[in-house]
Protein backbone atom coordinates (compact mmCIF):
# COMPACT_ATOMS: atom_id res chain seq x y z
CA UNK A 1 0.00 0.00 0.00
CA UNK A 2 1.25 3.46 -0.89
CA UNK A 3 2.43 5.62 2.03
CA UNK A 4 1.83 8.85 0.13
CA UNK A 5 0.26 10.48 -2.89
CA UNK A 6 2.43 12.58 -5.18
CA UNK A 7 -0.11 15.44 -5.27
CA UNK A 8 -0.01 15.73 -1.47
CA UNK A 9 3.76 15.61 -1.57
CA UNK A 10 3.74 18.47 -4.11
CA UNK A 11 1.68 20.55 -1.69
CA UNK A 12 4.12 19.89 1.15
CA UNK A 13 7.02 20.67 -1.19
CA UNK A 14 5.52 24.15 -1.80
CA UNK A 15 5.12 24.62 1.96
CA UNK A 16 8.69 23.42 2.57
CA UNK A 17 10.01 25.80 -0.09
CA UNK A 18 8.30 28.75 1.58
CA UNK A 19 9.60 27.57 4.98
CA UNK A 20 13.16 27.20 3.67
CA UNK A 21 13.19 30.68 2.18
CA UNK A 22 11.77 32.39 5.25
CA UNK A 23 11.66 30.59 8.60
CA UNK A 24 14.56 28.16 8.20
CA UNK A 25 16.70 30.88 6.61
CA UNK A 26 16.16 33.12 9.62
CA UNK A 27 17.20 30.20 11.87
CA UNK A 28 20.29 29.46 9.79
CA UNK A 29 23.56 28.95 11.63
CA UNK A 30 26.83 30.26 10.12
CA UNK A 31 25.02 30.58 6.79
CA UNK A 32 23.88 26.93 6.77
CA UNK A 33 20.25 25.97 7.16
CA UNK A 34 18.16 22.82 7.49
CA UNK A 35 16.95 21.68 4.06
CA UNK A 36 13.28 20.83 4.47
CA UNK A 37 12.89 19.92 0.79
CA UNK A 38 15.70 17.39 0.99
CA UNK A 39 14.09 15.83 4.08
CA UNK A 40 10.91 15.53 2.04
CA UNK A 41 12.79 13.95 -0.88
CA UNK A 42 14.31 11.38 1.50
CA UNK A 43 10.79 10.60 2.72
CA UNK A 44 9.65 10.22 -0.90
CA UNK A 45 12.40 7.68 -1.57
CA UNK A 46 12.23 5.79 1.75
CA UNK A 47 8.45 5.40 1.87
CA UNK A 48 7.64 5.02 -1.84
CA UNK A 49 5.32 2.25 -2.99
CA UNK A 50 7.68 1.41 -5.83
CA UNK A 51 10.84 2.71 -7.51
CA UNK A 52 8.88 4.77 -10.04
CA UNK A 53 6.97 6.67 -7.36
CA UNK A 54 10.14 7.24 -5.33
CA UNK A 55 12.11 8.59 -8.28
CA UNK A 56 9.26 10.78 -9.46
CA UNK A 57 8.72 12.13 -5.94
CA UNK A 58 12.38 13.00 -5.37
CA UNK A 59 12.70 14.57 -8.84
CA UNK A 60 9.54 16.64 -8.41
CA UNK A 61 10.71 17.96 -5.03
CA UNK A 62 14.02 18.89 -6.67
CA UNK A 63 12.08 20.92 -9.23
CA UNK A 64 10.43 22.85 -6.39
CA UNK A 65 13.89 23.60 -5.02
CA UNK A 66 14.93 24.86 -8.47
CA UNK A 67 11.90 27.13 -8.51
CA UNK A 68 13.34 29.18 -5.65
CA UNK A 69 16.96 29.08 -6.78
CA UNK A 70 19.05 31.27 -9.02
CA UNK A 71 20.95 29.36 -11.69
CA UNK A 72 19.82 26.76 -14.20
CA UNK A 73 16.54 24.93 -13.80
CA UNK A 74 16.90 21.19 -13.24
CA UNK A 75 20.11 21.11 -11.19
CA UNK A 76 18.48 20.22 -7.88
CA UNK A 77 16.01 17.94 -9.65
CA UNK A 78 18.98 15.96 -10.97
CA UNK A 79 20.78 15.90 -7.61
CA UNK A 80 17.65 14.91 -5.68
CA UNK A 81 16.98 12.22 -8.27
CA UNK A 82 20.48 10.83 -7.70
CA UNK A 83 20.02 10.84 -3.93
CA UNK A 84 16.56 9.27 -4.26
CA UNK A 85 17.85 6.54 -6.58
CA UNK A 86 20.62 5.56 -4.13
CA UNK A 87 18.12 5.45 -1.24
CA UNK A 88 15.78 3.27 -3.34
CA UNK A 89 18.64 0.87 -4.08
CA UNK A 90 19.56 0.36 -0.44
CA UNK A 91 16.22 0.72 1.30
CA UNK A 92 15.56 -3.02 1.36
CA UNK A 93 18.34 -3.35 3.91
CA UNK A 94 17.28 -0.29 5.89
CA UNK A 95 14.80 -0.10 8.75
CA UNK A 96 13.08 2.98 7.39
CA UNK A 97 10.87 3.63 10.44
CA UNK A 98 13.89 4.12 12.68
CA UNK A 99 14.74 7.79 13.36
CA UNK A 100 18.43 6.86 13.27
CA UNK A 101 18.10 5.47 9.74
CA UNK A 102 16.23 8.60 8.63
CA UNK A 103 18.86 10.79 10.25
CA UNK A 104 21.73 8.95 8.56
CA UNK A 105 20.04 8.91 5.14
CA UNK A 106 19.33 12.65 5.33
CA UNK A 107 22.90 13.41 6.45
CA UNK A 108 24.49 11.51 3.56
CA UNK A 109 21.98 12.89 1.03
CA UNK A 110 22.56 16.47 2.24
CA UNK A 111 26.34 16.03 2.00
CA UNK A 112 26.01 14.76 -1.58
CA UNK A 113 23.54 17.43 -2.75
CA UNK A 114 25.41 20.34 -1.14
CA UNK A 115 28.86 19.25 -2.28
CA UNK A 116 27.72 18.59 -5.85
CA UNK A 117 25.77 21.87 -6.02
CA UNK A 118 28.81 23.77 -4.68
CA UNK A 119 31.06 22.29 -7.35
CA UNK A 120 28.52 23.21 -10.02
CA UNK A 121 28.30 26.81 -8.76
CA UNK A 122 32.12 27.03 -8.61
CA UNK A 123 32.30 25.89 -12.23
CA UNK A 124 29.53 28.12 -13.58
CA UNK A 125 29.15 31.23 -11.39
CA UNK A 126 32.27 31.93 -9.38
CA UNK A 127 34.72 30.48 -6.91
CA UNK A 128 33.72 29.52 -3.37
CA UNK A 129 36.52 29.05 -0.81
CA UNK A 130 37.10 25.41 0.14
CA UNK A 131 36.61 26.16 3.84
CA UNK A 132 33.18 27.64 3.13
CA UNK A 133 32.18 24.58 1.07
CA UNK A 134 33.32 22.11 3.73
CA UNK A 135 31.89 24.02 6.68
CA UNK A 136 28.52 24.82 5.16
CA UNK A 137 28.08 21.33 3.70
CA UNK A 138 28.69 19.64 7.06
CA UNK A 139 26.62 22.12 9.06
CA UNK A 140 23.75 22.00 6.62
CA UNK A 141 23.85 18.18 6.59
CA UNK A 142 23.76 18.11 10.40
CA UNK A 143 20.83 20.54 10.56
CA UNK A 144 18.95 18.62 7.84
CA UNK A 145 19.60 15.34 9.62
CA UNK A 146 18.29 16.86 12.86
CA UNK A 147 15.09 18.01 11.18
CA UNK A 148 14.40 14.84 9.19
CA UNK A 149 13.10 12.42 11.90
CA UNK A 150 10.45 15.00 12.89
CA UNK A 151 9.38 15.57 9.27
CA UNK A 152 9.25 11.83 8.59
CA UNK A 153 7.38 11.10 11.82
CA UNK A 154 4.69 13.64 10.93
CA UNK A 155 4.36 12.50 7.32
CA UNK A 156 4.37 8.80 8.13
CA UNK A 157 1.93 8.97 11.02
CA UNK A 158 -0.51 11.77 10.23
CA UNK A 159 -2.61 10.13 7.53
CA UNK A 160 -4.26 13.23 6.01
CA UNK A 161 -0.89 14.83 5.35
CA UNK A 162 0.15 12.37 2.70
CA UNK A 163 -2.92 10.38 1.56
CA UNK B 1 -0.57 -10.95 -0.14
CA UNK B 2 2.72 -10.15 -1.77
CA UNK B 3 2.83 -7.16 -4.06
CA UNK B 4 4.82 -7.09 -7.23
CA UNK B 5 7.07 -4.05 -7.07
CA UNK B 6 7.67 -2.15 -10.26
CA UNK B 7 11.28 -1.26 -11.09
CA UNK B 8 11.91 2.00 -12.90
CA UNK B 9 15.02 3.53 -14.35
CA UNK B 10 16.10 7.03 -13.31
CA UNK B 11 17.56 7.66 -16.77
CA UNK B 12 14.52 9.32 -18.42
CA UNK B 13 14.19 11.80 -15.55
CA UNK B 14 17.96 12.35 -15.48
CA UNK B 15 17.92 13.03 -19.23
CA UNK B 16 15.04 15.49 -18.76
CA UNK B 17 16.97 17.25 -15.98
CA UNK B 18 20.06 17.52 -18.19
CA UNK B 19 17.90 18.93 -20.97
CA UNK B 20 16.53 21.54 -18.56
CA UNK B 21 20.06 22.28 -17.37
CA UNK B 22 21.28 23.28 -20.82
CA UNK B 23 18.41 25.72 -21.26
CA UNK B 24 19.80 29.15 -20.25
CA UNK B 25 18.67 30.18 -16.76
CA UNK B 26 17.33 33.49 -18.09
CA UNK B 27 14.82 31.56 -20.23
CA UNK B 28 13.31 29.69 -17.32
CA UNK B 29 13.67 32.44 -14.71
CA UNK B 30 10.74 34.46 -16.05
CA UNK B 31 8.39 31.50 -15.59
CA UNK B 32 9.95 30.68 -12.20
CA UNK B 33 9.59 34.25 -10.95
CA UNK B 34 5.98 34.35 -12.15
CA UNK B 35 5.31 31.13 -10.22
CA UNK B 36 7.03 32.55 -7.14
CA UNK B 37 4.70 35.55 -7.35
CA UNK B 38 1.96 33.09 -6.40
CA UNK B 39 3.44 33.16 -2.88
CA UNK B 40 2.67 36.87 -2.63
CA UNK B 41 -0.86 36.33 -1.25
CA UNK B 42 0.60 34.04 1.42
CA UNK B 43 2.95 36.81 2.49
CA UNK B 44 0.05 39.25 2.69
CA UNK B 45 -2.11 36.78 4.59
CA UNK B 46 -0.61 37.60 7.96
CA UNK B 47 -1.24 41.33 7.66
CA UNK B 48 -4.68 40.75 6.13
CA UNK B 49 -5.66 38.49 9.01
CA UNK B 50 -5.25 41.51 11.30
CA UNK B 51 -8.29 43.04 9.63
CA UNK B 52 -10.67 40.18 10.43
CA UNK B 53 -13.53 41.99 12.14
CA UNK B 54 -14.20 40.84 15.66
CA UNK B 55 -17.78 42.06 15.34
CA UNK B 56 -18.79 38.80 13.65
CA UNK B 57 -18.49 37.17 17.06
CA UNK B 58 -21.88 36.23 18.46
CA UNK B 59 -23.06 37.78 21.73
CA UNK B 60 -25.02 40.57 23.37
CA UNK B 61 -24.57 44.30 22.82
CA UNK B 62 -21.84 44.68 25.49
CA UNK B 63 -19.85 41.86 23.96
CA UNK B 64 -20.38 43.44 20.55
CA UNK B 65 -19.05 46.77 21.84
CA UNK B 66 -16.01 45.08 23.36
CA UNK B 67 -15.38 43.22 20.14
CA UNK B 68 -15.71 46.47 18.18
CA UNK B 69 -13.20 48.21 20.46
CA UNK B 70 -10.80 45.31 20.02
CA UNK B 71 -11.27 45.47 16.26
CA UNK B 72 -10.62 49.23 16.18
CA UNK B 73 -7.54 48.80 18.38
CA UNK B 74 -6.25 46.22 15.91
CA UNK B 75 -6.91 48.58 13.03
CA UNK B 76 -5.03 51.40 14.80
CA UNK B 77 -2.10 49.04 15.38
CA UNK B 78 -2.16 47.98 11.73
CA UNK B 79 -2.16 51.60 10.55
CA UNK B 80 0.70 52.41 12.94
CA UNK B 81 2.68 49.51 11.48
CA UNK B 82 1.97 50.72 7.94
CA UNK B 83 3.10 54.22 8.94
CA UNK B 84 6.33 52.80 10.38
CA UNK B 85 6.97 50.86 7.17
CA UNK B 86 6.32 53.97 5.05
CA UNK B 87 8.67 56.02 7.25
CA UNK B 88 11.34 53.34 6.99
CA UNK B 89 11.04 53.35 3.19
CA UNK B 90 11.26 57.14 3.15
CA UNK B 91 14.39 57.06 5.32
CA UNK B 92 15.94 54.46 3.04
CA UNK B 93 15.24 56.49 -0.09
CA UNK B 94 16.48 59.72 1.55
CA UNK B 95 19.74 58.02 2.56
CA UNK B 96 20.21 56.58 -0.93
CA UNK B 97 19.45 59.95 -2.47
CA UNK B 98 22.13 61.56 -0.28
CA UNK B 99 24.73 59.08 -1.51
CA UNK B 100 23.89 59.72 -5.16
CA UNK B 101 25.55 62.88 -6.39
CA UNK B 102 23.55 63.04 -9.62
CA UNK B 103 19.89 64.06 -9.06
CA UNK B 104 18.97 62.40 -12.37
CA UNK B 105 19.15 58.92 -10.77
CA UNK B 106 15.67 57.62 -9.92
CA UNK B 107 14.67 55.25 -7.13
CA UNK B 108 11.83 52.74 -7.15
CA UNK B 109 10.81 51.06 -3.91
CA UNK B 110 9.97 47.36 -3.66
CA UNK B 111 9.10 44.89 -0.92
CA UNK B 112 11.16 41.75 -0.40
CA UNK B 113 9.07 38.66 -1.13
CA UNK B 114 11.70 36.04 -0.26
CA UNK B 115 14.91 37.17 1.46
CA UNK B 116 16.91 34.07 0.48
CA UNK B 117 17.78 31.65 -2.30
CA UNK B 118 16.73 28.00 -2.22
CA UNK B 119 20.27 26.98 -3.16
CA UNK B 120 22.77 26.97 -0.30
CA UNK B 121 25.47 28.34 -2.63
CA UNK B 122 23.64 31.17 -4.34
CA UNK B 123 22.67 34.40 -2.61
CA UNK B 124 19.63 36.07 -4.06
CA UNK B 125 16.35 37.56 -2.98
CA UNK B 126 13.03 38.03 -4.73
CA UNK B 127 11.42 41.47 -4.76
CA UNK B 128 7.89 42.49 -5.65
CA UNK B 129 8.85 44.70 -8.56
CA UNK B 130 8.86 43.30 -12.07
CA UNK B 131 9.14 44.54 -15.62
CA UNK B 132 5.64 46.02 -15.37
CA UNK B 133 6.84 48.21 -12.49
CA UNK B 134 9.93 49.39 -14.38
CA UNK B 135 12.56 46.87 -13.22
CA UNK B 136 15.25 45.87 -15.70
CA UNK B 137 18.03 43.33 -15.63
CA UNK B 138 21.27 44.89 -14.38
CA UNK B 139 19.71 47.60 -12.21
CA UNK B 140 21.29 48.05 -8.78
CA UNK B 141 19.33 47.46 -5.59
CA UNK B 142 20.01 49.49 -2.44
CA UNK B 143 19.00 49.62 1.19
CA UNK B 144 19.67 53.13 2.45
CA UNK B 145 23.09 53.79 0.85
CA UNK B 146 24.22 50.17 1.16
CA UNK B 147 24.49 48.14 -2.01
CA UNK B 148 22.28 45.04 -1.76
CA UNK B 149 22.92 43.63 -5.22
CA UNK B 150 21.93 43.70 -8.86
CA UNK B 151 18.76 42.52 -10.60
CA UNK B 152 19.66 39.30 -12.40
CA UNK B 153 16.27 38.19 -13.71
CA UNK B 154 13.02 39.98 -14.26
CA UNK B 155 9.49 38.57 -14.31
CA UNK B 156 6.31 40.56 -14.94
CA UNK B 157 5.57 41.10 -11.22
CA UNK B 158 8.74 40.00 -9.42
CA UNK B 159 12.49 40.16 -9.92
CA UNK B 160 15.44 38.18 -8.60
CA UNK B 161 18.27 40.22 -7.07
CA UNK B 162 21.77 38.76 -7.07
CA UNK B 163 23.05 39.79 -3.64
CA UNK B 164 26.60 41.13 -3.21
CA UNK B 165 27.58 37.93 -1.35
CA UNK B 166 26.67 35.70 -4.33
CA UNK B 167 29.73 34.06 -5.94
CA UNK B 168 28.62 35.47 -9.30
CA UNK B 169 28.53 39.10 -8.12
CA UNK B 170 31.45 41.27 -9.19
CA UNK B 171 31.93 45.03 -9.03
CA UNK B 172 34.80 47.51 -9.11
CA UNK B 173 35.42 48.77 -5.57
CA UNK B 174 37.81 50.80 -3.44
CA UNK B 175 38.72 50.53 0.23
CA UNK B 176 38.58 53.95 1.86
CA UNK B 177 40.89 54.18 4.89
CA UNK B 178 38.92 55.38 7.89
CA UNK B 179 41.69 57.69 9.09
CA UNK B 180 41.54 60.09 6.13
CA UNK B 181 38.23 59.33 4.56
CA UNK B 182 37.23 62.90 3.71
CA UNK B 183 38.75 64.96 0.97
CA UNK B 184 40.52 62.20 -0.96
CA UNK B 185 39.45 61.71 -4.58
CA UNK B 186 38.23 58.12 -5.07
CA UNK B 187 39.53 58.05 -8.64
CA UNK B 188 43.10 58.29 -7.39
CA UNK B 189 42.83 55.17 -5.27
CA UNK B 190 43.69 51.68 -6.30
CA UNK B 191 40.53 50.09 -7.59
CA UNK B 192 40.05 46.36 -6.98
CA UNK B 193 37.38 43.85 -7.86
CA UNK B 194 34.87 42.96 -5.18
CA UNK B 195 33.24 39.53 -5.44
CA UNK B 196 30.94 37.39 -3.31
CA UNK B 197 31.93 34.01 -1.90
CA UNK B 198 28.56 32.45 -0.91
CA UNK B 199 29.64 32.97 2.70
CA UNK B 200 29.01 36.01 4.88
CA UNK B 201 32.15 37.96 3.87
CA UNK B 202 33.00 38.88 0.30
CA UNK B 203 36.53 39.55 -0.94
CA UNK B 204 38.31 42.40 -2.62
CA UNK B 205 40.81 41.14 -5.18
CA UNK B 206 43.51 42.42 -7.47
CA UNK B 207 44.75 45.13 -5.11
CA UNK B 208 48.50 45.60 -5.36
CA UNK B 209 50.56 44.97 -2.24
CA UNK B 210 51.30 48.68 -1.66
CA UNK B 211 47.62 49.67 -1.68
CA UNK B 212 46.74 51.24 1.68
CA UNK B 213 44.04 48.96 3.09
CA UNK B 214 43.42 48.75 6.81
CA UNK B 215 40.99 46.88 9.05
CA UNK B 216 37.56 48.49 9.36
CA UNK B 217 38.08 50.55 6.19
CA UNK B 218 34.83 51.09 4.31
CA UNK B 219 34.60 49.48 0.88
CA UNK B 220 32.74 51.59 -1.68
CA UNK B 221 31.67 51.02 -5.25
CA UNK B 222 33.77 52.64 -7.97
CA UNK B 223 31.99 54.43 -10.80
CA UNK B 224 31.10 52.30 -13.81
CA UNK B 225 28.69 54.19 -16.08
CA UNK B 226 28.50 51.33 -18.58
CA UNK B 227 26.87 49.08 -15.98
CA UNK B 228 24.91 51.83 -14.25
CA UNK B 229 27.02 51.82 -11.10
CA UNK B 230 27.53 55.18 -9.35
CA UNK B 231 30.51 55.67 -7.06
CA UNK B 232 30.26 55.76 -3.29
CA UNK B 233 27.71 53.02 -2.54
CA UNK B 234 28.74 51.04 0.52
CA UNK B 235 29.61 47.36 0.00
CA UNK B 236 30.89 46.63 3.51
CA UNK B 237 33.87 47.05 5.77
CA UNK B 238 37.27 45.39 5.67
CA UNK B 239 37.36 42.61 8.27
CA UNK B 240 40.69 41.00 7.39
CA UNK B 241 43.73 41.92 5.31
CA UNK B 242 46.24 39.28 4.30
CA UNK B 243 49.28 40.33 2.27
CA UNK B 244 50.26 36.67 1.72
CA UNK B 245 53.11 35.66 -0.55
CA UNK B 246 51.77 36.92 -3.87
CA UNK B 247 51.89 40.46 -5.27
CA UNK B 248 48.22 41.16 -4.46
CA UNK B 249 46.35 41.58 -1.19
CA UNK B 250 43.61 39.24 0.04
CA UNK B 251 40.96 41.42 1.64
CA UNK B 252 37.82 40.13 3.34
CA UNK B 253 34.82 42.44 3.24
CA UNK B 254 31.99 42.07 5.75
CA UNK B 255 28.66 43.57 4.61
CA UNK B 256 26.97 45.99 7.02
CA UNK B 257 23.50 44.76 6.13
CA UNK B 258 21.93 41.45 7.18
CA UNK B 259 20.23 40.66 3.87
CA UNK B 260 17.93 38.07 5.48
CA UNK B 261 16.30 40.81 7.54
CA UNK B 262 15.46 43.10 4.63
CA UNK B 263 11.78 43.92 4.18
CA UNK B 264 12.03 46.55 1.48
CA UNK B 265 14.67 47.88 -0.90
CA UNK B 266 15.16 50.63 -3.47
CA UNK B 267 15.89 49.93 -7.13
CA UNK B 268 18.26 52.40 -8.74
CA UNK B 269 17.30 53.60 -12.21
CA UNK B 270 20.22 55.28 -14.04
CA UNK B 271 19.54 58.49 -15.97
CA UNK B 272 18.44 57.47 -19.46
CA UNK B 273 18.05 53.80 -18.41
CA UNK B 274 20.61 51.03 -18.68
CA UNK B 275 22.81 50.88 -21.74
Amino acid sequence: MSRYRLTRLAFWAAVALAAELTLLESWSFQGARAEALLSLACFAALFAHDTRQGLLGAWMIGLFKDLGAAGPFGLHALLFLGAGWVVLQVRTVLFRDSPLTQLAVAFVAACWVNAAAALFVCATAGGIPLGVIAGKTLLSALLTAGLTPFVHFALANVRWMTR
Amino acid sequence: MSQKRRRASPLPLAALSLLLLVVPASTSQKARLTLLAAFRPVRNLASASMAVPFRILPGGSRQEDLARIQYLETQVQRLMNEKDIALSKLESVAAARQALKDPEWKLLTADVLFPADASAWRKSLVITLGSRGGAQKGMLVLHHHYLVGRISDVGPFTSRVQVVTDPGFKAAAVAVPRTYRAGVALGKRHVGVYEGTAGRPGRLKWLLGETPVEDDATVLSAENPAEGVPRGLILGRVSKVDSGLGPTLHVEVEPFVDFRALEHVSVLVPPGGLR
